[in-house]
C-alpha cells in the first residue's frame, strides 16, 4: 500500500506545483462565471433604442408602449419575486399584491416596484425602447435617420433612429398593414409587440362595440389573476412551489456538468503523465519497483487527489461568492439541495465516472509516444465525450423521458444521468442498481486497462499492436 | 541456484514468433561481478527485463533470491534500464528520494541518502535542479544514484557505460567497485570489452539469445589459443625442431631479423617453454613476442555470426571449462 500512496503522492505533487494546474484553477470558475454573468450583462448594457410611429392616429402607438412597458414590468416581478424568496409567505404575497395593484392603478414598472416595498431592495429592469416623435411625415423623410446620418434628440440624448412603424389604414380607418423599418434585421421585440398591441386593439373594439367601457378593459388587462404552482406533499398537505423545489434540479444540472468538466480536464493530466513516463523511457525502473496494479491505483488516486484539490478550491470560491454576495435566493437554492438521493447520486457518479474514465485515459496515454499521436485519439475521444454532455444538456428539460431513462442505463452516460435524475426520486432499487452497473464497469474499464497499459508500457505496443496483442490474449485464453 | 541471487533455467522468449532468447540459464554467484555480454541485438536486456519480472518468458525459471522475480524480491534489486529516462520535472534530490521510497526506504532516511549520494558524486550544488535543467551526463549518473539508493543487494546494470563520458565511466566503475566493496552482487551487460576485463570477476556470453559461454575471466581467455612468435635467424627450420618437443610452429613471414614463426601453445605449455624449447633446440632466436589474448578476441569469438564450434574455438567441452554448452 505505501507504493500506491508514493505513486499518489509524486503524481499529486507533479500537478499541483505545475502553473498551468493553478491556471486551469483560477481560469474555469472564472470562465463560468463569466458565461453566466456576461449574457445579462451584454442584456443590460444594451443601449436606449429610439423608435417611432407614422400614424393618422395615436391608440396603436400607446397600444405599443403599453405592451413594451408590460413586458418590463414582467421582468420587474419576476425580479420582485426573486428578492423575496427568503421572506415569510406572508410578507411575500403582500408585497406581490402591492405590485400589481400598483400596475392596475396604472403605475408603471419603476412605480410599482417601489409601491411594492420589497425588503431587499430591488429595480425594475431599465428601459430598452423609447418612442420619439416622429422627425419627418414620411418614411423617406426618415431615411436620414434610419441609417444614422442624421441623430435624433429625445430623453437619452442623441440618437440614431432604431426603428420606424408605419401605420396604413383603409378607408373605414381600421389598421390594414403595419411596416417595420429598421437597419437591425435580428432584434425582433418591437415587431413582436406590435403584433401583441395589434391584438390587444382589436380585442378592445370588439369589446367596445359590445359596449363596454375602454378604460374597464385596459384595468383588466392589467389585473389578470396570476397562475400559481402548487404541489401536492406526501401526507396529503399542499404547498406553493418555490425556487427551492426546483434547486436540486438546477443543482443536479451543475454537478452532471461539473462532472463532465472534471472528467473533460483530467484527461490531460492522465494521458500527458503516461506519454511522460512512455517516451522518458521510465517504466522498466517503475516496474522493478512497484506492482504495475499499484502503479495504477496510484497514478488514479493521485489525479483523483488533484480533482478533489479542484473541486474544493471551487467550491471554497462559489462558497466564498455566495456568502458575499448574501443572496437569499442562492443560499436556499444551495440548502435545497442538500438531498440525500441526490448527494447518494453526485457521490457514486463522481467516483464511477472518474475511474472509468481515467482508466480509459491512462490505457490510451500508455499507447503514445508523443503528443500529437496522443491528439489523434484524443479527437474521437472528446466526441465521445460530448455526446453526454449533448444528453446532458437536453436531459435536463426532459429527465423523465424514457430515451434519457434507457440511457441512463448505458454505463459510459450513466454517472451523468444517474446525477441529473436523481431529483426525481427515481426506486431505489433503480439507483443501486446503476450504482452496481457502474462499479462493474468501471472495474471492468481497470481490468482492461491494467492489460493495455501493460501491452502499451511494458511491450512498448501502439494502438493497433495493443488492439492484436489483446486479441490474442483472448484466443490464448 | 537457491543462494545464487539470480539465476535463469532453460529461459525462452519470443516476439511475435521471432525467438529472442532461446533456453538460456545461467547464475550470478553471490558477491560476483558477472559481466552479461553479447553484441547488439543478442537479447541482453530481453534476458535482463525477464529476470527482472518486467516480461513474462514464455518457458524457463527465474530465481530472485530464491523467489519468483515479484516485488518483494526486487526491493533487493537496484536496476539501470539501457533505455534511461527520469522525470523532467523532478528535482535531483526529489528522483532519487523518490525512487528509494518506493524500494521501502523511509521518507527521512531516503532523502538524507538523496543528498549524501549527490554531495559524494559531486551533483551537490544540482541537488535541487529539475532533471531537465541537468546535462546529459549529470541526468545519467543521477539515474545511477537511484538505482543504488536504497544499498541494493543485488545491482543489475544494462548497457550502463553508454552516453558515458569517460570520466563519467571511471567514475561508474568506481561506484560498481565501492558497491561490490560493500557486499553487493553485480551484473552488467555491455558490449564493451574493457569494462568487462577490468570488472568482473564472471562472464555470460550471449548471441542470437543463445548463452555462448558462462565462466570466469581466465577461463573465457583461456578458450583462445595462445600463441607466441619467434623469429630466427640463417634460415634455421623451427617447424622441424619444435615439434619434436610438442609445439606446433608455422613459418609466417620474412622479416628484418630472419623468419617470423608462428608457434601455437598447447594446454599446460606457456611462452617461456616455447623459448625454453626453441633456444633448446638449436635455433638463433633473434626475437621473441609471447601474444596477449584479450577479453575482446574471445567475444569476438564467441559471440561472431557462427555458432560455437565453426568459429573454430573448442566449445567448452573440449576446453575443459566448467560453463555449461547453451
Amino acid at each position: 500500500m505505501r507504493s500506491i500512496y508514493e505513486v499518489a503522492r509524486r503524481e499529486y505533487l507533479a500537478y499541483v506545483t505545475a502553473w498551468g494546474f493553478w491556471l486551469g484553477l483560477i481560469l474555469t470558475p472564472v470562465g463560468l462565471l463569466v458565461g453566466v454573468v456576461l449574457p445579462g450583462m451584454i442584456e443590460g448594457s444594451q443601449p436606449v433604442r429610439y423608435y417611432t410611429v407614422l400614424d393618422r392616429g395615436d391608440e396603436f402607438s400607446r397600444a405599443l408602449a403599453r405592451q413594451i412597458e408590460g413586458w418590463r414590468a414582467d421582468e420587474a416581478r419576476i425580479a420582485l419575486a426573486g428578492s423575496l424568496a427568503a421572506a415569510s409567505t406572508a410578507d411575500r404575497d403582500a408585497a406581490m399584491d402591492r405590485f400589481a395593484a400598483a400596475r392596475v392603478a396604472g403605475l408603471d414598472a419603476d412605480q410599482a416596484v417601489a409601491r411594492a416595498a420589497a425588503p431587499t431592495a430591488v429595480k425594475a429592469p431599465p428601459r430598452r425602447y423609447l418612442e420619439v416623435a416622429p422627425p419627418a411625415a414620411s418614411l423617406d423623410g426618415l431615411r436620414p435617420w434610419l441609417t444614422g446620418d442624421s441623430l435624433l434628440s429625445g430623453p437619452d440624448g442623441d440618437k440614431p433612429l432604431f426603428a420606424a412603424l408605419v401605420v396604413s389604414r383603409d378607408a373605414a380607418g381600421a389598421v390594414s398593414e403595419i411596416a417595420y423599418w429598421s437597419e437591425d434585421v435580428v432584434a425582433g421585440e418591437i415587431p413582436s409587440a406590435a403584433s401583441s398591441a395589434l391584438r390587444t386593439l382589436a380585442r378592445a373594439a370588439i369589446l367596445e362595440r359590445a359596449g363596454l367601457d375602454p378604460a374597464v378593459i385596459e384595468r383588466a388587462d392589467l389585473d389578470l389573476p396570476s397562475v400559481v404552482e402548487r404541489k401536492l406533499g406526501e401526507t396529503g398537505e399542499t404547498s406553493e412551489v418555490s425556487n427551492a423545489d426546483r434547486a436540486p434540479f438546477f443543482v443536479a444540472s451543475a454537478m452532471s456538468f461539473m462532472l463532465w468538466l472534471l472528467i473533460f480536464s483530467i484527461v490531460n493530466f492522465l494521458i500527458m503523465g503516461t506519454i511522460e513516463e512512455r517516451s522518458n523511457k521510465i517504466f522498466d525502473t517503475l516496474l522493478t519497483s512497484v506492482r504495475l496494479t499499484h502503479l495504477l491505483a496510484g497514478k488514479l488516486i493521485g489525479v483523483f487527489a488533484l480533482c478533489a484539490t479542484l473541486m474544493g478550491a471551487w467550491a471554497i470560491i462559489a462558497g466564498a461568492m455566495l456568502l458575499r454576495s448574501a443572496d437569499p435566493a442562492l443560499v436556499s437554492l444551495v440548502a435545497a439541495a442538500v438531498r440525500p438521493e441526490l448527494l447518494l447520486a453526485a457521490g457514486a457518479g463522481f467516483l464511477a465516472g472518474y475511474v472509468m474514465y481515467a482508466a480509459l485515459f491512462l490505457a490510451l496515454g500508455s499507447l503514445c509516444d508523443t503528443i500529437q499521436e496522443a491528439q489523434t485519439l484524443m479527437s474521437p475521444l472528446i466526441i465521445f465525450l460530448m455526446v453526454p454532455l449533448f444528453v446532458v444538456v437536453i436531459a435536463i428539460r426532459t429527465p423523465d423521458s424514457p430515451i434519457v431513462e434507457a440511457l441512463a442505463w448505458f454505463p459510459p452516460f450513466t454517472p451523468f444521468l444517474m446525477i441529473l435524475r436523481a431529483p426525481l426520486e427515481p426506486p431505489l432499487w433503480q439507483m443501486l442498481a446503476q450504482v452496481a452497473l457502474m462499479g462493474g464497469f468501471a472495474a471492468l474499464a481497470l481490468f482492461a486497462s491494467v492489460r493495455v497499459y501493460r501491452a502499451g508500457a511494458v511491450n512498448g505496443a501502439s494502438v493497433s499492436q495493443a488492439w492484436a496483442w489483446i486479441g490474442r490474449k483472448r484466443a490464448e485464453r | 541456484m537457491a543462494d545464487a541471487p539470480l539465476a535463469l533455467a532453460r529461459v525462452t522468449k519470443s516476439f511475435a514468433g521471432r525467438p529472442a532468447v532461446r533456453e538460456l540459464s545461467f547464475e550470478v554467484p553471490r558477491g560476483s561481478i558477472l559481466g552479461f555480454l553479447g553484441p547488439n541485438g543478442a537479447g541482453k536486456s530481453t534476458s535482463l527485463r525477464i529476470a527482472l519480472g518486467v516480461l513474462a518468458p514464455d518457458s524457463g525459471m527465474v530465481s530472485l533470491f530464491g523467489r519468483p522475480p515479484r516485488i518483494d524480491a526486487l526491493r533487493r534489486v537496484g536496476f539501470l534500464p539501457e533505455e534511461r529516462g527520469l522525470y523532467r520535472r523532478m528535482s535531483a534530490r526529489a528522483t532519487i528520494a523518490y525512487f528509494a521510497r518506493l524500494k521501502g526506504v523511509p521518507a527521512r532516511q531516503a532523502d538524507a541518502r538523496a543528498l549524501l549520494l549527490l554531495e559524494t558524486h559531486g551533483l551537490g550544488d544540482s541537488a535541487g535542479k529539475p532533471v531537465s535543467k541537468l546535462s546529459k551526463g549529470m541526468a545519467q549518473k543521477v539515474q545511477i544514484l537511484s538505482t543504488l539508493a536504497h544499498d541494493p543487494e543485488l545491482i543489475i546494470l544494462d548497457e550502463p557505460f553508454s552516453g558515458l563520458d569517460p570520466v563519467n565511466q571511471q567514475g561508474l566503475e568506481a561506484l560498481i567497485v565501492d558497491a561490490h566493496a560493500r557486499g553487493a552482487t553485480i551484473v552488467f551487460s555491455t558490449h564493451v570489452m574493457e569494462h568487462a576485463e577490468r570488472l568482473c570477476d564472471r562472464l555470460v556470453v550471449i548471441a542470437k539469445g543463445e548463452k555462448r559461454f558462462e565462466g570466469s575471466v581466465p577461463e573465457a581467455l583461456a578458450l583462445i589459443p595462445r600463441r607466441a612468435t619467434v623469429t630466427v635467424a640463417n634460415g634455421f627450420e623451427l617447424g622441424a625442431a619444435m615439434s619434436g618437443q610438442g609445439f606446433l610452429a608455422a613459418a609466417e613471414s620474412e622479416c628484418e631479423g630472419g623468419r617470423r614463426w608462428r608457434v601455437d601453445l598447447p594446454r599446460g605449455r606457456d611462452a617461456q617453454d616455447a623459448l625454453r624449447a626453441a633456444i633448446g633446440s638449436g635455433a638463433p632466436v633473434t626475437a621473441f613476442t609471447p601474444e596477449t589474448v584479450r577479453l575482446r578476441d574471445v567475444f569476438v569469438s564467441l559471440a561472431g555470426e557462427a555458432a560455437p564450434g565453426d568459429t573454430g574455438v573448442p566449445g567448452p567441452a573440449e576446453t575443459g571449462v566448467p560453463g555449461k554448452a547453451a
